[in-house]
């Protein structure tokens, strides 16, 4: 009756461990599994590796007065970079869509707020159109990027996602000696 | 109870409760797989003619690239079903029952010319700044 009863109890202790443990491996096989699908949902579409080059294209084929393509083959146009800088606002229809001779990505402008800001190369922010602009572009209510980011605050606060790509160029000040590689970046906010 | 019966109904009882244990995480990830497969891989197909649309889009020569369109997928006969502008969109379907498992926006296509759903090579064309979709011909 004993040996019965000592068997009945390490038989339960036995089971009641081996449940446990696979309990715990379930728990631990779901949860990793769920973090797979957030993983997978906090992607951002992958058309937008391409938006340097089609916000190139698309400043190619502008009919802007005088000429905003600032940017051709990782050699960026100074000159042309404060005209662009001075007259345009919002660069999401740029750098998302097309324009009339163009096919663009297959992106809409309305589902990003774009930011454009050119770092230099002792990491200051480059003065984009001569009067102390720093970055192009509009975010949510029309403020400009240039006052949030001059007011040292993320652009993308307040929006779903963020994402940001940079870029290596040539700035060509037309001075061979005072040409430098900066940084061009582009923040996309996700509205 | 002897010694041995216990050692044995551990035993037993260890294979019961890992042949449940394998028995459940099998259904778990078949289900996982049965529910990812045809709409990852239709995903998967979509993003490879976007990709080559794109390429074509940002071309600044002339272009032409292939992409083989499968009949069907894991058994599910697809319908791949390409708009012109203005509504410049790609819908992967399947063919029995129009579920739809796949769509995507693309640049700004000139001319669809493709009469078949499935099992062909779709050929991606740019020329004189027109980006043109057709079917090879046999």
């Amino acid at each position: 009756m004993k040996d019965k009863k000592k068997g009945q109890m390490m038989t339960f202790d036995f089971s009641t461990s081996i449940i446990l443990f696979i309990m715990f491996i379930m728990i631990v096989a779901i949860i990793t599994l769920l973090n797979q699908k957030v993983e997978q949902s906090a992607q951002h579409p992958f058309e937008l590796e391409y938006t340097f080059t089609n916000f190139e294209k698309n400043l190619a084929h502008t009919s802007e007065t005088p000429a905003i393509d600032f940017i051709h083959n990782y050699r960026v146009n100074y000159d042309k970079l404060k005209d662009f800088s001075s007259t345009v606002n919002n660069i999401d229809k740029l750098v998302l869509e097309n324009i009339d001779s163009t096919q663009g990505i297959g992106m809409f402008a309305e589902t990003y707020d774009v930011c454009m800001y050119v770092f230099d190369n002792d990491g200051t922010h480059l003065d984009l159109d001569g009067n102390g602009k720093i970055a192009v572009g509009e975010i949510k209510n029309g403020i400009s990027c240039d006052s949030v980011i001059k007011n040292k605050k993320n652009p993308c606060n307040g929006y779903e996602k963020a994402i940001s790509f940079f870029k290596p160029v040539l700035l060509d000040v037309g001075d061979e000696d005072e040409n430098r590689i900066v940084q061009m970046n582009l923040v996309m906010c996700l509205v | 109870m002897k010694r041995g019966q216990v050692s044995f109904e551990y035993i037993l009882l260890f294979s019961f409760v890992f042949l449940v244990f394998i028995t459940i995480a099998s259904f778990f990830v078949w289900g996982i797989e049965k529910t990812d497969s045809v709409e990852a891989l239709s995903a998967k197909l979509a993003k490879t003619i976007k990709v080559k649309v794109i390429t074509a889009s940002l071309s600044e020569a002339d272009f032409e690239g292939k992409i083989i369109i499968p009949p069907n997928i894991n058994g599910h006969e697809l319908k791949v079903e390409l708009y012109k502008d203005p509504e410049n969109l790609l819908i992967i379907k399947k063919l029995e029952n129009g579920d739809v498992l796949s769509t995507s926006f693309l640049p700004v296509i000139d001319k669809v010319d493709i009469s078949k759903n499935n099992d062909y090579t779709l050929i991606v064309t740019k020329k004189d700044n027109k980006i043109t979709l057709t079917e090879e011909s046999e």
